[in-house]
């Protein structure tokens, strides 16, 4: 976490250019206003120091506050932070409750034509641009079909007050109800679908292998011995064990989502932190980006340590290691 | 091919004499459907990559004013002159897939080329002294890995300055920690076997031990990861290019190509399928090629 913060900082001292002089325009200042501007933003101090105040604020919990906007890091982070969780919550759960039935299904009937084609469909998935796939993705249901909307979170005609941040959940905190909601799911179903594609194609591929390994056991030749129902034996007794790979890859993916959230954000315009982070790097937004990063990085970690707990859940003999 | 199905692998394998590696490889490999779909797509690209100025109907850049954005030959209003039409500025689309093969593939080739390159060295220098220059790589490698890749690469190339150089450069360096993780690895395992140990008692020095006796030891994962390496470099390149991060507009590559067209997508769908899909054969053929190779230089993993 410490590395990070070093990283985060000293990379972002590197990049060429002046903050300042983007802030203040590239021309039109006074040596005054401009030795002014760069005491108030702290960036007249040698850069050890610089270091050491971003610490001491960031372990406060303040981040300092965007160049750009004026407004605390932390605040802007949170504005836009539940836009991105929603769209990766609805894409992994896609993912998941998708991905699990179809690699179920797929080592069920294995070497069947439906296995094969699961097979290819899954090695394209997990090679596909996703920057390609989400233009494709509206080339298809926005352009020609013109089902979905190309970008945007929710129509314009909304004005939904953020309270929860999550916009399924706000419009009916709103009293807006089914005609706002079905807005909001219709601008959320493509990115989703697009930032889902690759966790779909790696969580149905290792439920298929992970539980081909399993039916090959010996126990579960007992429990069909045991005359138990073929469901039964597959769901219960096989899934169980199964589940541990599954939930490693799962966990996995999170890193994928957000990596794919940067993309995702940017093609459907979708106002989460991945567009922020990207608009920030390009306006030499020095605060935005390292507090981004940051936040970013101990959102990785946090959702790693949560996967490792849900291990011990699952598999009782990882229990001991914690 | 059909021959060899049929027979048992263990009656193939002649008993008198040992198997040659390099045989043994290829034969498990061949049997591989997907490996092999993966090396003839890649072999494929490689050819148009090498022979790009001569396939091309025309130079890449040059500017047919006549012709905006017209559709591919077999569409109405297309023109067999442009067989895959042409883009919103008059450029021939195929001429620029086949220059834009020669990019892509070289951003692969140098992106393994740094990143196995750097990433080989620090590892087998970690694994082989250990001690605290080991624990801070580590520690470096942990904290990089942390971080998703394309945010590191957008980072990278922001403070070096958008253009296909730094993006490459920036995906090498987002693909260092992976090879250094897997090669430290190996190392460690190959350092306590005992032909490591024999030699030291002949007095091998450290150079001989890493690069003679450690290095062609830890070859087969680290060949799997540099195939895997290629698709994942020109994946990232070419998200670099979308954002406009990375190769710029004159350049024929394959996302830069794609982030142009963007706002051509109602008007002009081929101007974004085309470039989209040469990215996904090539990223497809890699990780076939590489899960291929794996298979056949694990003996664990040999059905």
């Amino acid at each position: 976490m410490f590395g990070v913060t070093v990283v985060s900082f000293s990379l972002i001292r590197m990049v060429p250019g002046d903050p300042v002089l983007l802030l203040l325009g590239e021309r039109g200042a006074s040596p005054e206003v401009y030795r002014s501007v760069q005491q108030s933003l702290g960036l007249d101090k040698p850069i050890l120091v610089q270091y050491g105040i971003f610490l001491r604020q960031a372990l406060k919990g303040d981040l300092g506050e965007s160049i750009a906007s004026r407004r605390p890091v932390w605040q802007e982070f949170k504005d836009r932070f539940p836009a991105t969780v929603e769209l990766g919550m609805t894409s992994m759960l896609m993912a998941i409750l998708l991905g699990i039935p179809i690699g179920i299904l797929a080592a069920v009937k294995r070497n069947s034509i439906f296995d094969y084609s699961f097979i290819t469909a899954s090695l394209i998935g997990y090679s596909m641009p996703l920057f390609w796939w989400g233009l494709i993705l509206i080339l298809f249901f926005s352009v020609l079909l013109g089902w979905t909307p190309v970008s945007g979170r929710i129509g314009i005609e909304y004005d939904i007050v953020p309270r929860t941040g999550f916009l399924l959940i706000d419009v009916w905190l709103a009293g807006d109800g089914w005609v706002a909601f079905k807005s909001a799911a219709s601008h959320l179903i493509l990115p989703s679908l697009a930032l889902g594609t690759i966790p779909l194609a790696v969580i149905s591929r290792m439920t298929r292998s992970s539980l081909l390994e399993v039916l090959g056991e010996d126990y579960i030749r007992t429990a069909q011995a045991k005359g138990l129902s073929r469901s039964r034996v597959i769901g219960i007794h096989a899934l169980r064990n199964a589940m541990v790979p599954i939930l490693t890859v799962i966990g996995l993916m999170f890193g994928t989502i957000i990596t794919g959230a940067i993309l995702t954000e940017t093609i459907f315009s979708w106002p989460g932190i991945g567009k922020w982070v990207v608009n920030s790097v390009t306006a030499r937004d020095y605060p935005v980006i390292q507090g981004g990063i940051l936040l970013i990085a101990i959102a990785v970690v946090a959702i790693n340590l949560l996967v490792d707990v849900l291990y011990a859940v699952v598999n009782p003999r990882m229990r001991d290691l914690l | 091919m059909k021959q060899t199905v049929l027979i048992n692998p263990m009656e193939t394998i002649p008993v008198s004499s040992e198997p040659h590696a390099a045989g043994e490889f290829w034969y498990f490999f061949r049997k591989n459907r997907g490996a092999v779909i993966g090396l003839v797509t890649i072999g494929f690209f490689l050819f148009v990559a090498v022979m790009a100025p001569w396939l091309a109907p025309h130079p890449p850049s040059e500017l047919f004013g006549e012709a905006l954005r017209l559709p591919p030959a077999w569409q109405v209003g297309g023109n067999w002159r442009f067989p895959l039409g042409t883009d919103d500025v008059g450029r021939d689309m195929l001429s620029r897939l086949i220059c834009g093969a020669r990019v892509s593939m070289g951003i692969g080739f140098l992106v393994v080329f740094l990143s196995a390159g750097v990433g080989t060295l620090l590892g087998l220098v970690c694994g082989y002294y250990g001690g605290i220059l080991d624990s801070v790589l580590m520690r470096a490698v942990d904290v990089l890995m942390a971080l998703p890749s394309i945010l590191l690469a957008i980072v990278v190339v922001s403070i070096l300055g958008p253009n296909l150089f730094n993006a490459i450069l920036a995906t090498s360096v987002v693909a260092i920690p992976s090879f250094v993780r897997l090669v430290r690895a190996s190392v460690l395992e190959q350092k306590t076997k005992s032909y490591v140990i024999a030699s030291k008692t002949f007095g091998a020095g450290a150079f001989r031990q890493i690069f003679v006796n450690i290095l062609p030891n830890c070859l087969a994962p680290l060949i799997v990861q540099g195939t895997l390496g290629f698709s994942d470099g020109i994946l990232n390149a070419a998200a670099l290019g979308f954002l406009g991060l990375g190769a710029q507009p004159p350049t024929a590559e394959w996302g830069t190509m794609l982030s142009d067209a963007r706002s051509f997508i109602e008007s002009s769908p081929w101007l974004v399928t085309l470039p989209g899909l040469c990215i996904l054969l090539v990223v497809l053929g890699f990780n076939l090629m590489g899960d291929g190779l794996r298979d056949a230089l694990d003996p664990r993993l040999r059905k």
